[in-house]
């Protein structure tokens, strides 16, 4: 009986319900359209009912979290796991690079939480003009600060975008070169 | 403890039959409360909420302005009387319309209603509403009728979720406080009634409170929310607003004029209006937010802030006009002294939109001479070096 409810307590504390599976150390195409060259311990999860969402850890979703969104199409959602009624912002082709940290900035924080830029530039994402930032963010369900770095492109109007972030501190400073090295390694592969 | 027991239901039954005709009365009066036993009930849910205070004096989503922590505190104590010191005031930064008081006297003030609140008085109406759930101890007759239902658990298991000590802990701790006082409509009615008393007795206009819920209910006329989290558990804001507004009436008839201290309820916010502008921008509700910033524009005049704050919401909802009409609300703005730098960056960017770069560099320019160390500046520079694509 104890063994069930630490096994329970396991699954719910790292909030991954057996759901992860194990990255091979080799190229992946993450959801048909984003190439990177994984290395390290790296798990990956695709979420149920999402249409473009990824996410990696290498030692648990509340330690260190990497989320590809492979193709958002015009008009839809970024985060399109937020409850419907909801009414999440929808990502529009001609949007720029601050209004999508803006659309990244309502997903971790919109609902009450607080959300600090530290900066935003221009930058090449797989051969294209592209946007770099990095971030803090209190989501309002926890009190611990995390920090996040991010990198993105509209590339055929679509959006490519990649996110890490951990507890800032320790754990960011830790998985931040890992997580860097993959999204120098980013190649879009372009949907139709 | 029980005799207690028996002369508030007493005094609540009283206040009933008073409402809403007569002014209520002698609730105010009610003896201050001392520390239940810890093996009781009440001393139980005491000790949850010591604990869930101990993490609250330490979040980082405390507003962390002290004058406006002393000045909010200084109403809540007017409103309360001889229970004053055993009030302990949190101005939460969260940009939902809610406040919500403990058995323990702990009171959390959400930031979004200090941003909707149009004086002082609506803010003291909010606030005296908690105080009268405080003094009726609401909470434990909640706590009571819950185990009575066997609903016990779910009741537990919100307050341990609210102390963080639950699984339900993650979902959203500052918001199950208010889950965990979801009281029946006759609590919700009777609190209303003892807080029109105390804000009346504390000299405000008691019209006010009748007011806040008819600008929520104008504000949550979309499906999109409105800012507030009260709709759910509360008496329907019609209901509210009509049975306030005739107590109000029968308050006003021994012919003591309230206050509504405007001025100085705009001077007290005014360090962080715009960082409450900002969180409600966050949250992509443009409808609701266009409806909030026009009515605070009707009480505080078209400050620079509220017209940015406009613009940025009418950028987001990008309808035909809605960009013409968030242009215009940045024209009256620019000769307004308070208006923000994000105004000329949002000038910008709209410009940089319909393709008139050079309307565009103008406008990143300036918001770079401003802030030249901004966050954003790189990004803002390389639209001011390179042609628009």
């Amino acid at each position: 009986m104890k063994l069930i409810c630490l096994l329970c307590l396991t699954l719910l504390l790292t909030g991954c319900g057996g759901q992860f599976k194990r990255v091979e150390s080799a190229p992946v195409l993450v959801r048909g359209s984003m190439e990177v060259q994984a290395g390290g311990d790296w798990n990956h999860h695709t979420p149920y009912g999402s249409r473009h969402r990824e996410m990696w850890t290498q030692h648990g979703v509340p330690i260190d979290l990497l989320t590809f969104f492979s193709g958002v199409a015009d008009g839809v959602a970024l985060d399109d796991l937020a409850p419907r009624n909801g009414k999440p912002p929808l990502f529009r082709r001609t949007m720029s690079p601050e209004d999508i940290v803006g659309l990244v900035e309502t997903m971790l924080a919109g609902n009450g939480g607080q959300f600090q830029l530290q900066s935003l530039a221009p930058d090449t994402v797989s051969d294209s003009p592209g946007f770099r930032f990095e971030y803090l963010y209190t989501a309002r369900s926890q009190e611990v600060e995390r920090a996040g770095i991010g990198r993105g492109a509209v590339i055929g109007d679509r959006l490519y975008l990649m996110l890490f972030d951990a507890p800032r501190g320790r754990y960011f400073d830790r998985g931040r070169p890992g997580a860097e090295r993959l999204m120098d390694s980013l190649r879009v592969v372009p949907q139709r | 403890m029980r005799r207690r027991d028996l002369l508030c239901g007493c005094c609540g039954s009283g206040l009933l039959a008073f409402w809403p005709g007569g002014a209520p009365a002698g609730v105010a009066d009610t003896p201050r409360f001392a520390r239940p036993d810890l093996a009781s009930d009440e001393g139980g849910l005491w000790a949850l909420m010591d604990r869930e205070e101990e993490r609250l004096r330490r979040s980082r989503f405390l507003l962390g302005d002290d004058a406006l922590q002393r000045y909010v505190s200084d109403i809540a104590c007017r409103l309360a009387g001889d229970h004053c010191p055993d009030m302990r005031v949190y101005l939460v930064r969260t940009p939902y319309f809610n406040a919500s008081m403990a058995p323990n006297g702990m009171m959390q003030v959400w930031s979004g209603l200090l941003l909707r609140a149009a004086n002082e008085a609506q803010l003291a109406a909010v606030l005296a509403h908690e105080v009268g759930h405080y003094l009726k101890r609401h909470s434990l007759e909640r706590l009571r009728d819950a185990r009575a239902k066997a609903g016990f658990a779910q009741f537990l298991g919100l307050a341990l979720g609210a102390a963080g000590a639950g699984s339900i802990g993650q979902v959203a701790q500052l918001g199950v406080l208010a889950s965990v006082y979801s009281f029946s409509r006759d609590h919700e009615r009777e609190a209303d009634a003892i807080g029109l008393e105390l804000m009346h007795r504390a000299g405000y206009d008691a019209g006010e409170a009748s007011r806040v819920w008819a600008q929520l209910i104008e504000e949550n006329a979309g499906e999109d929310g409105g800012g507030t989290l009260l709709f759910a558990t509360h008496p329907s804001a019609d209901e509210r607003r009509d049975t306030l507004q005739a107590a109000a009436k029968a308050l006003a008839s021994d012919g003591a004029p309230g206050e509504v201290h405007a001025e100085r309820y705009r001077t007290h916010i005014a360090p962080l209006r715009l960082q409450m502008l900002q969180d409600e921008l966050r949250r992509r509700v443009p409808d609701s937010s266009l409806r909030l910033f026009d009515r605070l524009m009707t009480h505080h005049g078209r400050d620079g802030q509220l017209l940015y704050a406009r613009a940025e919401a009418l950028r987001s909802r990008a309808r035909d006009e809605d960009f013409e009409q968030a242009l215009a609300a940045l024209d009256e703005a620019d000769a307004l002294p308070d208006r923000p730098a994000e105004a000329m960056r949002l000038r910008g960017q709209i410009l940089r939109r319909r393709n008139d770069a050079e309307g565009a560099r103008n406008a990143f320019r300036n918001y770079l001479e401003l802030r030249p160390g901004a966050p954003d500046a790189p990004m803002i520079r390389s639209y001011v070096e390179t042609p628009a694509p």
